[in-house]
Protein backbone atom coordinates (compact mmCIF):
# COMPACT_ATOMS: atom_id res chain seq x y z
CA UNK A 1 0.00 0.00 0.00
CA UNK A 2 1.30 3.43 -0.94
CA UNK A 3 -0.39 6.52 0.45
CA UNK A 4 0.37 9.58 -1.63
CA UNK A 5 -0.50 13.11 -0.57
CA UNK A 6 -0.29 15.52 -3.45
CA UNK A 7 -0.33 19.29 -3.01
CA UNK A 8 -2.68 19.13 -0.03
CA UNK A 9 -3.78 22.63 0.88
CA UNK A 10 -6.26 23.68 3.52
CA UNK A 11 -7.13 27.26 4.28
CA UNK A 12 -9.43 28.24 7.14
CA UNK A 13 -11.34 31.48 6.83
CA UNK A 14 -12.99 32.80 9.94
CA UNK A 15 -14.32 36.33 10.51
CA UNK A 16 -11.81 37.93 8.19
CA UNK A 17 -8.87 35.83 9.42
CA UNK A 18 -7.21 33.51 6.94
CA UNK A 19 -5.12 30.65 8.27
CA UNK A 20 -3.26 28.32 5.96
CA UNK A 21 -3.26 25.09 7.92
CA UNK A 22 -1.75 23.00 5.12
CA UNK A 23 0.24 24.48 2.30
CA UNK A 24 0.94 22.39 -0.78
CA UNK A 25 1.91 19.34 1.25
CA UNK A 26 3.24 16.49 -0.86
CA UNK A 27 4.61 13.21 0.47
CA UNK A 28 4.56 9.48 -0.16
CA UNK A 29 4.10 6.98 2.68
CA UNK A 30 4.87 3.27 2.32
CA UNK A 31 3.46 0.33 4.24
CA UNK A 32 5.45 -1.57 6.86
CA UNK A 33 6.76 1.70 8.26
CA UNK A 34 5.88 4.02 11.10
CA UNK A 35 5.98 7.72 10.23
CA UNK A 36 6.06 10.49 12.80
CA UNK A 37 4.72 13.96 12.04
CA UNK A 38 6.38 16.64 14.11
CA UNK A 39 5.75 20.34 14.40
CA UNK A 40 4.86 23.13 16.77
CA UNK A 41 1.27 23.69 17.88
CA UNK A 42 -0.77 24.82 14.90
CA UNK A 43 1.70 23.39 12.40
CA UNK A 44 -1.08 21.50 10.63
CA UNK A 45 -0.56 17.97 12.01
CA UNK A 46 -4.19 17.31 12.91
CA UNK A 47 -5.38 18.96 9.69
CA UNK A 48 -3.12 16.60 7.78
CA UNK A 49 -4.40 13.52 9.62
CA UNK A 50 -8.05 14.56 9.16
CA UNK A 51 -7.51 15.26 5.47
CA UNK A 52 -6.17 11.74 5.00
CA UNK A 53 -9.22 10.18 6.61
CA UNK A 54 -11.88 12.27 4.88
CA UNK A 55 -12.94 14.25 7.93
CA UNK A 56 -11.62 17.46 6.46
CA UNK A 57 -11.94 18.08 2.74
CA UNK A 58 -8.85 19.92 1.48
CA UNK A 59 -9.23 23.05 -0.64
CA UNK A 60 -6.66 21.81 -3.10
CA UNK A 61 -4.73 18.63 -3.74
CA UNK A 62 -5.70 15.04 -3.13
CA UNK A 63 -4.98 11.87 -1.19
CA UNK A 64 -4.19 8.73 -3.18
CA UNK A 65 -4.49 5.18 -1.91
CA UNK A 66 -2.43 3.14 -4.37
CA UNK A 67 -3.18 5.78 -7.02
CA UNK A 68 -6.94 5.85 -6.23
CA UNK A 69 -7.95 9.40 -5.30
CA UNK A 70 -9.96 9.93 -2.11
CA UNK A 71 -11.63 13.16 -3.24
CA UNK A 72 -14.23 13.72 -4.53
CA UNK A 73 -15.67 10.23 -5.10
CA UNK A 74 -13.23 7.84 -3.51
CA UNK A 75 -14.65 7.65 -0.01
CA UNK A 76 -14.73 3.83 -0.29
CA UNK A 77 -10.98 4.04 0.38
CA UNK A 78 -11.77 5.01 3.97
CA UNK A 79 -12.41 1.38 4.86
CA UNK A 80 -8.64 0.97 4.65
CA UNK A 81 -8.18 3.45 7.49
CA UNK A 82 -8.32 3.22 11.26
CA UNK A 83 -7.77 6.35 13.32
CA UNK A 84 -7.41 7.64 16.84
CA UNK A 85 -8.05 11.36 16.86
CA UNK A 86 -6.74 13.78 19.42
CA UNK A 87 -9.31 15.54 21.57
CA UNK A 88 -11.90 13.08 20.41
CA UNK A 89 -13.38 10.36 22.55
CA UNK A 90 -13.14 7.81 19.75
CA UNK A 91 -15.36 5.40 21.73
CA UNK A 92 -18.60 5.62 23.73
CA UNK A 93 -17.86 6.13 27.41
CA UNK A 94 -21.35 5.02 28.39
CA UNK A 95 -20.84 1.68 26.66
CA UNK A 96 -18.79 -1.25 27.89
CA UNK A 97 -15.78 -2.30 25.78
CA UNK A 98 -17.84 -5.17 24.35
CA UNK A 99 -20.75 -2.87 23.48
CA UNK A 100 -18.29 -0.52 21.75
CA UNK A 101 -16.85 -3.42 19.78
CA UNK A 102 -20.35 -4.53 18.81
CA UNK A 103 -21.44 -1.05 17.70
CA UNK A 104 -18.34 -0.46 15.58
CA UNK A 105 -18.51 -3.98 14.14
CA UNK A 106 -22.03 -3.23 12.90
CA UNK A 107 -21.01 0.26 11.74
CA UNK A 108 -18.19 -1.14 9.59
CA UNK A 109 -20.23 -4.08 8.35
CA UNK A 110 -17.97 -6.71 9.94
CA UNK A 111 -19.05 -10.26 10.79
CA UNK A 112 -20.19 -9.92 14.40
CA UNK A 113 -19.04 -13.17 16.00
CA UNK A 114 -15.61 -13.12 14.41
CA UNK A 115 -15.08 -9.44 15.24
CA UNK A 116 -16.16 -9.84 18.85
CA UNK A 117 -13.75 -12.76 19.26
CA UNK A 118 -10.97 -10.64 17.83
CA UNK A 119 -11.89 -7.74 20.12
CA UNK A 120 -11.93 -9.99 23.20
CA UNK A 121 -8.52 -11.42 22.24
CA UNK A 122 -7.07 -7.92 21.81
CA UNK A 123 -8.66 -6.68 25.05
CA UNK A 124 -7.07 -9.64 26.82
CA UNK A 125 -3.70 -8.85 25.28
CA UNK A 126 -4.04 -5.36 26.73
CA UNK A 127 -4.89 -6.78 30.15
CA UNK A 128 -8.54 -5.74 30.01
CA UNK A 129 -10.15 -9.17 30.34
CA UNK A 130 -11.78 -8.27 33.66
CA UNK A 131 -13.18 -4.99 32.35
CA UNK A 132 -15.09 -6.26 29.34
CA UNK A 133 -18.46 -5.42 30.83
CA UNK A 134 -17.49 -2.29 32.75
CA UNK A 135 -18.68 1.04 31.32
CA UNK A 136 -15.69 2.75 29.73
CA UNK A 137 -16.26 5.93 31.79
CA UNK A 138 -15.24 3.96 34.91
CA UNK A 139 -11.88 2.95 33.44
CA UNK A 140 -8.52 4.73 33.56
CA UNK A 141 -7.24 6.96 30.75
CA UNK A 142 -4.76 4.28 29.70
CA UNK A 143 -7.46 1.63 29.51
CA UNK A 144 -9.71 3.94 27.49
CA UNK A 145 -6.89 4.54 25.02
CA UNK A 146 -6.22 0.80 24.72
CA UNK A 147 -9.89 0.18 24.00
CA UNK A 148 -9.89 2.98 21.40
CA UNK A 149 -6.85 1.44 19.68
CA UNK A 150 -8.50 -1.99 19.70
CA UNK A 151 -11.70 -0.61 18.21
CA UNK A 152 -9.78 1.32 15.55
CA UNK A 153 -8.13 -1.82 14.19
CA UNK A 154 -11.07 -4.23 14.36
CA UNK A 155 -11.62 -3.91 10.61
CA UNK A 156 -7.99 -4.71 9.94
CA UNK A 157 -7.10 -1.34 8.39
CA UNK A 158 -4.08 -1.04 6.13
CA UNK A 159 -3.39 2.44 7.44
CA UNK A 160 -3.52 3.46 11.08
CA UNK A 161 -3.55 7.17 11.89
CA UNK A 162 -2.73 8.08 15.47
CA UNK A 163 -3.05 11.67 16.61
CA UNK A 164 -1.33 11.97 19.99
CA UNK A 165 -2.02 8.33 20.94
CA UNK A 166 0.00 8.38 24.15
CA UNK A 167 -1.37 11.64 25.52
CA UNK A 168 -2.27 11.25 29.18
CA UNK A 169 -0.85 7.75 29.48
CA UNK A 170 1.44 6.74 32.34
CA UNK A 171 4.92 5.50 31.31
CA UNK A 172 3.99 1.82 31.56
CA UNK A 173 0.81 2.20 29.50
CA UNK A 174 2.77 4.44 27.09
CA UNK A 175 5.43 1.75 26.63
CA UNK A 176 2.79 -0.91 26.01
CA UNK A 177 1.17 1.33 23.42
CA UNK A 178 4.51 1.89 21.67
CA UNK A 179 5.16 -1.84 21.61
CA UNK A 180 1.72 -2.42 20.15
CA UNK A 181 2.09 0.21 17.42
CA UNK A 182 5.46 -1.23 16.41
CA UNK A 183 4.14 -4.78 16.21
CA UNK A 184 1.13 -3.63 14.23
CA UNK A 185 3.29 -1.98 11.57
CA UNK A 186 6.04 -4.59 11.39
CA UNK A 187 4.15 -7.86 11.70
CA UNK A 188 1.33 -7.13 9.36
CA UNK A 189 3.08 -4.76 6.93
CA UNK A 190 0.76 -1.86 7.73
CA UNK A 191 1.35 1.84 7.48
CA UNK A 192 1.20 3.83 10.69
CA UNK A 193 1.28 7.64 10.87
CA UNK A 194 1.69 9.13 14.33
CA UNK A 195 1.65 12.72 15.51
CA UNK A 196 2.96 13.51 18.95
CA UNK A 197 4.71 16.16 20.97
CA UNK A 198 6.43 13.40 22.93
CA UNK A 199 9.53 13.25 20.77
CA UNK A 200 11.19 10.44 22.72
CA UNK A 201 8.22 8.20 21.90
CA UNK A 202 8.41 9.05 18.21
CA UNK A 203 12.12 8.34 18.33
CA UNK A 204 11.39 4.87 19.71
CA UNK A 205 8.72 3.81 17.26
CA UNK A 206 9.16 5.72 14.02
CA UNK A 207 11.17 4.83 10.96
CA UNK A 208 10.80 8.25 9.46
CA UNK A 209 10.13 11.69 10.86
CA UNK A 210 8.49 14.48 8.91
CA UNK A 211 8.85 18.07 10.06
CA UNK A 212 5.92 20.34 9.44
CA UNK A 213 6.03 24.11 9.84
CA UNK A 214 3.05 26.40 9.30
CA UNK A 215 1.41 23.77 7.13
CA UNK A 216 4.46 23.28 4.92
CA UNK A 217 6.64 20.25 4.55
CA UNK A 218 10.07 21.22 5.93
CA UNK A 219 12.13 18.04 5.85
CA UNK A 220 12.02 14.33 6.52
CA UNK A 221 14.62 12.09 8.11
CA UNK A 222 15.16 8.40 8.69
CA UNK A 223 15.43 7.91 12.43
CA UNK A 224 18.64 5.92 11.91
CA UNK A 225 20.00 8.77 9.81
CA UNK A 226 19.40 11.16 12.71
CA UNK A 227 21.16 8.86 15.18
CA UNK A 228 24.10 8.15 12.91
CA UNK A 229 24.67 11.71 11.81
CA UNK A 230 28.41 11.85 12.52
CA UNK A 231 28.43 15.62 12.33
CA UNK A 232 26.14 15.83 15.32
CA UNK A 233 27.54 13.03 17.47
CA UNK A 234 29.25 14.30 20.56
CA UNK A 235 31.41 12.73 23.23
CA UNK A 236 31.54 13.45 26.93
CA UNK A 237 35.04 12.75 28.21
CA UNK A 238 35.70 12.67 31.93
CA UNK A 239 39.31 13.18 32.91
CA UNK A 240 40.98 13.34 36.31
CA UNK A 241 42.43 16.72 37.11
CA UNK A 242 46.15 16.11 36.90
CA UNK A 243 48.11 19.09 35.84
CA UNK A 244 45.66 21.97 36.39
CA UNK A 245 47.91 24.28 34.37
CA UNK A 246 46.55 22.61 31.27
CA UNK A 247 42.96 23.64 31.94
CA UNK A 248 43.32 26.79 29.92
CA UNK A 249 44.74 24.74 27.11
CA UNK A 250 41.68 22.50 27.18
CA UNK A 251 39.30 25.46 27.17
CA UNK A 252 40.69 26.56 23.85
CA UNK A 253 40.18 23.08 22.42
CA UNK A 254 36.84 22.05 23.89
CA UNK A 255 33.84 24.19 23.73
CA UNK A 256 32.50 23.32 27.12
CA UNK A 257 34.29 22.26 30.29
CA UNK A 258 32.56 21.47 33.54
CA UNK A 259 34.77 21.45 36.62
CA UNK A 260 33.52 19.08 39.27
CA UNK A 261 35.48 17.94 42.36
CA UNK A 262 38.67 16.47 41.01
CA UNK A 263 37.23 15.71 37.59
CA UNK A 264 36.90 17.67 34.36
CA UNK A 265 33.98 16.90 32.08
CA UNK A 266 34.75 17.77 28.47
CA UNK A 267 32.18 18.02 25.74
CA UNK A 268 33.77 17.10 22.48
CA UNK A 269 32.29 17.52 19.02
CA UNK A 270 34.50 15.72 16.51
CA UNK A 271 34.48 18.51 14.01
CA UNK A 272 38.06 19.37 13.56
CA UNK A 273 39.85 16.20 14.66
CA UNK A 274 38.95 12.60 15.37
CA UNK A 275 38.30 10.99 18.73
CA UNK A 276 41.54 8.98 18.54
CA UNK A 277 43.70 12.05 18.12
CA UNK A 278 41.81 13.75 20.91
CA UNK A 279 42.48 10.86 23.29
CA UNK A 280 46.14 10.76 22.27
CA UNK A 281 46.40 14.48 22.95
CA UNK A 282 44.86 14.20 26.41
CA UNK A 283 47.13 11.30 27.40
CA UNK A 284 50.18 13.12 26.10
CA UNK A 285 49.28 16.11 28.26
CA UNK A 286 49.09 13.95 31.37
CA UNK A 287 45.32 13.61 31.86
CA UNK A 288 43.93 10.32 33.10
CA UNK A 289 40.83 9.44 31.08
CA UNK A 290 38.13 7.94 33.34
CA UNK A 291 35.18 7.67 31.00
CA UNK A 292 34.10 8.35 27.42
CA UNK A 293 30.44 8.53 26.56
CA UNK A 294 29.14 8.74 22.99
CA UNK A 295 25.98 10.78 22.63
CA UNK A 296 24.01 10.36 19.42
CA UNK A 297 21.87 13.31 18.39
CA UNK A 298 18.27 12.97 19.49
CA UNK A 299 15.09 13.91 17.71
CA UNK A 300 14.71 16.65 20.27
CA UNK A 301 18.09 18.14 19.22
CA UNK A 302 16.96 18.11 15.64
CA UNK A 303 13.59 19.58 16.58
CA UNK A 304 15.25 22.42 18.47
CA UNK A 305 17.53 23.04 15.53
CA UNK A 306 14.59 23.19 13.12
CA UNK A 307 12.20 25.20 15.25
CA UNK A 308 14.02 27.08 17.97
CA UNK B 1 -26.74 -2.38 0.40
CA UNK B 2 -25.64 -4.94 3.01
CA UNK B 3 -23.23 -2.39 4.48
CA UNK B 4 -25.93 0.27 4.63
CA UNK B 5 -28.27 -2.09 6.45
CA UNK B 6 -25.39 -2.83 8.79
CA UNK B 7 -24.99 0.89 9.57
CA UNK B 8 -28.72 1.13 10.28
CA UNK B 9 -28.33 -1.90 12.53
CA UNK B 10 -25.41 -0.25 14.36
CA UNK B 11 -27.52 2.80 15.10
CA UNK B 12 -30.45 0.63 16.21
CA UNK B 13 -28.11 -1.21 18.57
CA UNK B 14 -26.85 2.08 19.98
CA UNK B 15 -30.38 3.42 20.49
CA UNK B 16 -31.47 0.25 22.25
CA UNK B 17 -28.43 0.33 24.56
CA UNK B 18 -29.28 3.95 25.40
CA UNK B 19 -32.98 3.16 25.81
CA UNK B 20 -32.10 0.39 28.27
CA UNK B 21 -29.57 2.47 30.14
CA UNK B 22 -31.82 5.53 30.39
CA UNK B 23 -35.14 3.73 30.73
CA UNK B 24 -36.18 5.62 33.89
CA UNK B 25 -35.60 8.96 32.15
CA UNK B 26 -37.62 7.78 29.17
CA UNK B 27 -40.48 6.49 31.32
CA UNK B 28 -40.53 9.77 33.24
CA UNK B 29 -40.87 11.75 30.03
CA UNK B 30 -43.75 9.49 28.97
CA UNK B 31 -45.47 10.09 32.31
CA UNK B 32 -44.91 13.82 31.83
CA UNK B 33 -46.48 13.63 28.36
CA UNK B 34 -49.46 11.83 29.83
CA UNK B 35 -49.98 14.63 32.32
CA UNK B 36 -49.57 17.29 29.63
CA UNK B 37 -52.27 15.60 27.58
CA UNK B 38 -54.46 15.11 30.63
CA UNK B 39 -54.10 18.82 31.35
CA UNK B 40 -54.91 19.77 27.75
CA UNK B 41 -58.09 17.68 27.64
CA UNK B 42 -59.18 18.57 31.15
CA UNK B 43 -58.64 22.31 30.70
CA UNK B 44 -60.53 22.33 27.40
CA UNK B 45 -63.57 20.58 28.85
CA UNK B 46 -63.92 22.30 32.18
CA UNK B 47 -64.39 25.79 33.38
CA UNK B 48 -63.11 27.19 36.66
CA UNK B 49 -65.24 26.01 39.56
CA UNK B 50 -67.18 23.35 37.71
CA UNK B 51 -66.16 19.89 36.53
CA UNK B 52 -67.88 18.25 33.64
CA UNK B 53 -65.18 16.12 32.12
CA UNK B 54 -67.56 13.19 31.86
CA UNK B 55 -69.87 15.30 29.75
CA UNK B 56 -67.19 16.21 27.31
CA UNK B 57 -67.58 15.08 23.73
CA UNK B 58 -65.89 11.64 23.47
CA UNK B 59 -65.32 12.13 19.74
CA UNK B 60 -63.38 15.29 20.44
CA UNK B 61 -61.28 13.51 23.07
CA UNK B 62 -60.65 10.60 20.71
CA UNK B 63 -59.58 13.02 17.97
CA UNK B 64 -57.21 14.64 20.43
CA UNK B 65 -55.77 11.29 21.51
CA UNK B 66 -54.94 10.38 17.90
CA UNK B 67 -53.56 13.87 17.27
CA UNK B 68 -51.48 13.82 20.44
CA UNK B 69 -50.04 10.37 19.66
CA UNK B 70 -49.10 11.54 16.17
CA UNK B 71 -47.44 14.55 17.76
CA UNK B 72 -45.65 12.20 20.16
CA UNK B 73 -43.96 10.62 17.12
CA UNK B 74 -43.34 14.05 15.58
CA UNK B 75 -41.69 15.18 18.82
CA UNK B 76 -38.95 12.63 18.33
CA UNK B 77 -38.80 12.58 14.54
CA UNK B 78 -38.18 16.32 14.41
CA UNK B 79 -35.85 16.72 17.38
CA UNK B 80 -34.05 13.48 18.05
CA UNK B 81 -31.62 13.48 15.12
CA UNK B 82 -30.54 17.00 15.93
CA UNK B 83 -30.15 16.34 19.65
CA UNK B 84 -28.32 13.03 19.17
CA UNK B 85 -25.92 14.68 16.70
CA UNK B 86 -25.38 17.50 19.18
CA UNK B 87 -24.57 14.94 21.85
CA UNK B 88 -22.13 13.17 19.51
CA UNK B 89 -20.46 16.50 18.75
CA UNK B 90 -20.40 17.38 22.41
CA UNK B 91 -18.79 14.15 23.58
CA UNK B 92 -16.51 14.08 20.55
CA UNK B 93 -17.49 10.75 19.00
CA UNK B 94 -18.93 12.07 15.74
CA UNK B 95 -15.63 12.06 13.87
CA UNK B 96 -15.08 8.40 14.68
CA UNK B 97 -18.60 7.61 13.46
CA UNK B 98 -18.06 9.71 10.32
CA UNK B 99 -14.84 7.84 9.54
CA UNK B 100 -16.72 5.63 7.16
CA UNK B 101 -17.08 5.27 3.40
CA UNK B 102 -20.80 5.99 3.76
CA UNK B 103 -22.50 9.35 4.37
CA UNK B 104 -23.81 10.13 7.85
CA UNK B 105 -27.28 10.10 6.31
CA UNK B 106 -27.48 6.34 6.80
CA UNK B 107 -26.61 6.70 10.48
CA UNK B 108 -29.45 9.18 10.77
CA UNK B 109 -31.82 6.76 9.07
CA UNK B 110 -30.80 4.03 11.52
CA UNK B 111 -31.38 6.31 14.49
CA UNK B 112 -34.78 7.28 13.21
CA UNK B 113 -35.89 3.72 12.46
CA UNK B 114 -34.84 2.48 15.91
CA UNK B 115 -36.53 5.39 17.65
CA UNK B 116 -39.67 4.70 15.66
CA UNK B 117 -39.77 1.15 17.05
CA UNK B 118 -38.99 2.27 20.60
CA UNK B 119 -41.64 4.99 20.40
CA UNK B 120 -44.22 2.56 19.08
CA UNK B 121 -43.93 0.69 22.36
CA UNK B 122 -44.37 3.87 24.40
CA UNK B 123 -47.14 5.15 22.12
CA UNK B 124 -48.99 1.87 22.69
CA UNK B 125 -48.67 2.38 26.47
CA UNK B 126 -49.98 5.94 26.15
CA UNK B 127 -52.78 4.83 23.83
CA UNK B 128 -54.02 2.22 26.34
CA UNK B 129 -53.69 4.63 29.28
CA UNK B 130 -55.56 7.43 27.46
CA UNK B 131 -58.42 5.10 26.52
CA UNK B 132 -58.75 3.89 30.11
CA UNK B 133 -58.46 7.38 31.59
CA UNK B 134 -60.94 9.08 29.28
CA UNK B 135 -63.22 6.07 28.88
CA UNK B 136 -63.13 6.04 25.09
CA UNK B 137 -62.57 3.22 22.64
CA UNK B 138 -60.57 3.82 19.48
CA UNK B 139 -60.23 1.17 16.83
CA UNK B 140 -57.24 1.68 14.57
CA UNK B 141 -57.40 -0.14 11.22
CA UNK B 142 -54.11 -1.57 9.98
CA UNK B 143 -54.28 0.56 6.78
CA UNK B 144 -53.65 3.64 8.91
CA UNK B 145 -50.01 2.59 9.23
CA UNK B 146 -49.34 3.28 5.55
CA UNK B 147 -50.43 6.90 6.02
CA UNK B 148 -48.67 7.07 9.36
CA UNK B 149 -45.40 6.02 7.71
CA UNK B 150 -45.79 8.55 4.90
CA UNK B 151 -46.45 11.28 7.50
CA UNK B 152 -43.48 10.06 9.51
CA UNK B 153 -41.28 10.26 6.39
CA UNK B 154 -42.11 13.97 6.08
CA UNK B 155 -41.42 14.53 9.77
CA UNK B 156 -38.15 12.59 9.43
CA UNK B 157 -37.25 14.92 6.55
CA UNK B 158 -37.79 17.92 8.80
CA UNK B 159 -35.69 16.18 11.48
CA UNK B 160 -32.90 15.62 8.93
CA UNK B 161 -33.11 19.29 7.95
CA UNK B 162 -32.48 20.33 11.57
CA UNK B 163 -29.79 17.65 11.97
CA UNK B 164 -27.96 19.11 8.95
CA UNK B 165 -28.17 22.59 10.44
CA UNK B 166 -26.83 21.21 13.74
CA UNK B 167 -23.65 20.07 11.99
CA UNK B 168 -22.89 23.70 11.19
CA UNK B 169 -24.67 25.79 13.83
CA UNK B 170 -24.48 23.27 16.74
CA UNK B 171 -26.84 24.73 19.33
CA UNK B 172 -30.15 24.34 17.62
CA UNK B 173 -32.10 23.00 20.60
CA UNK B 174 -34.45 25.99 21.03
CA UNK B 175 -35.34 26.01 17.31
CA UNK B 176 -36.37 22.35 17.33
CA UNK B 177 -38.31 22.88 20.55
CA UNK B 178 -40.27 25.77 19.00
CA UNK B 179 -40.95 23.68 15.89
CA UNK B 180 -42.19 20.78 17.99
CA UNK B 181 -44.71 23.01 19.77
CA UNK B 182 -45.72 24.60 16.46
CA UNK B 183 -46.59 21.11 15.32
CA UNK B 184 -48.65 20.50 18.45
CA UNK B 185 -50.65 23.69 18.09
CA UNK B 186 -50.92 24.34 14.35
CA UNK B 187 -51.50 20.87 12.87
CA UNK B 188 -54.86 20.28 14.44
CA UNK B 189 -53.39 17.69 16.82
CA UNK B 190 -55.22 19.12 19.83
CA UNK B 191 -56.86 22.32 18.59
CA UNK B 192 -59.36 22.00 15.71
CA UNK B 193 -58.08 23.85 12.65
CA UNK B 194 -61.47 25.45 11.94
CA UNK B 195 -61.01 27.61 15.05
CA UNK B 196 -58.04 29.34 13.38
CA UNK B 197 -58.19 32.37 11.07
CA UNK B 198 -57.84 31.61 7.37
CA UNK B 199 -54.13 32.45 7.01
CA UNK B 200 -53.27 30.14 9.90
CA UNK B 201 -55.33 27.37 8.34
CA UNK B 202 -53.34 27.77 5.12
CA UNK B 203 -50.10 27.81 7.09
CA UNK B 204 -51.19 24.65 8.92
CA UNK B 205 -51.65 22.78 5.63
CA UNK B 206 -47.99 23.37 4.77
CA UNK B 207 -46.71 21.70 7.94
CA UNK B 208 -45.55 18.09 7.60
CA UNK B 209 -48.16 16.54 9.89
CA UNK B 210 -51.47 18.26 9.19
CA UNK B 211 -52.61 16.53 5.99
CA UNK B 212 -51.48 13.09 7.17
CA UNK B 213 -53.28 13.50 10.48
CA UNK B 214 -56.47 14.53 8.68
CA UNK B 215 -56.40 11.41 6.52
CA UNK B 216 -55.61 9.18 9.51
CA UNK B 217 -58.57 10.64 11.42
CA UNK B 218 -60.85 10.24 8.42
CA UNK B 219 -59.97 6.53 8.24
CA UNK B 220 -60.30 5.96 12.01
CA UNK B 221 -63.35 8.04 12.86
CA UNK B 222 -65.27 8.46 9.62
CA UNK B 223 -64.45 4.97 8.30
CA UNK B 224 -63.51 6.52 4.94
CA UNK B 225 -62.51 3.86 2.44
CA UNK B 226 -59.07 3.76 0.86
CA UNK B 227 -60.64 4.31 -2.54
CA UNK B 228 -62.25 7.51 -1.33
CA UNK B 229 -58.93 8.64 0.15
CA UNK B 230 -57.02 7.96 -3.06
CA UNK B 231 -59.50 9.90 -5.15
CA UNK B 232 -59.34 12.90 -2.88
CA UNK B 233 -57.11 15.78 -3.94
CA UNK B 234 -55.82 16.13 -0.39
CA UNK B 235 -54.18 12.73 -0.62
CA UNK B 236 -51.94 13.98 -3.46
CA UNK B 237 -51.18 17.17 -1.59
CA UNK B 238 -50.27 14.99 1.38
CA UNK B 239 -47.85 12.90 -0.74
CA UNK B 240 -46.28 16.05 -2.24
CA UNK B 241 -45.99 17.60 1.21
CA UNK B 242 -44.27 14.56 2.74
CA UNK B 243 -42.01 14.15 -0.27
CA UNK B 244 -41.08 17.83 -0.14
CA UNK B 245 -40.01 17.65 3.52
CA UNK B 246 -38.20 14.35 3.00
CA UNK B 247 -36.23 15.65 0.01
CA UNK B 248 -35.59 18.97 1.74
CA UNK B 249 -34.12 17.06 4.68
CA UNK B 250 -32.03 14.71 2.57
CA UNK B 251 -30.55 17.42 0.35
CA UNK B 252 -29.94 19.83 3.21
CA UNK B 253 -28.20 17.13 5.21
CA UNK B 254 -26.02 15.99 2.30
CA UNK B 255 -24.96 19.56 1.48
CA UNK B 256 -24.33 20.55 5.10
CA UNK B 257 -22.42 17.35 5.89
CA UNK B 258 -20.11 18.19 2.99
CA UNK B 259 -19.82 21.74 4.29
CA UNK B 260 -19.06 20.46 7.79
CA UNK B 261 -16.34 18.22 6.38
CA UNK B 262 -14.95 21.24 4.52
CA UNK B 263 -14.94 23.40 7.64
CA UNK B 264 -13.69 20.62 9.88
CA UNK B 265 -16.84 21.09 11.94
CA UNK B 266 -17.44 17.41 12.66
CA UNK B 267 -15.00 17.54 15.53
CA UNK B 268 -15.89 20.87 17.10
CA UNK B 269 -18.64 21.91 19.44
Amino acid sequence: MVLKLKNLTKIYKNKGFIITALNDFTYEFKSGKVYGIVGLNGAGKTTLIKSICGLLIPDRGNVFFDNNPLYPNGMYNLKKIGAILEGSRNIFWNFTPIQNAKYFAYLRGLPLKETLNKAIRLFEEFGLSEKLNTPVRNLSQGMKQKIAITISILHNPQILLLDEPTLGLDPIAGNKMQEYILNFARDSDRLVIVTSHQLSILENICDKIIFLKKGCFVSSYDIEEIKMNSKKIKYIIKVEKGNTNNTSLLTSMFGKIVNSDNMLVLEFLPKEFELNSCIEFLIKKGFIIKDIEKIAPSLEDLFMEEFA
Amino acid sequence: MKKIISIIFAECYREFVYAKRYSIERFSSIVMLFFIFFGIVYSSTTSFGSHHLNNSDPISVSHRIVGFLMWFFALDAVGHLSSSLREDLHIGILEQIALSPYPLMFNMLGRSVSRLFINMFFAFLLFITFQLTFKVKIYIPITVFIFFLITYAGLYGLGLFFAGLTLIFKRLGPVTTITRFLLLIFTGAIIPLNTFPYFLRVFAQTLPMTLGLNIIREIIFEKTSLQAIFTNQNFYLFIVNSLFYLLLGIFTFIILEKKARSKGALGTY
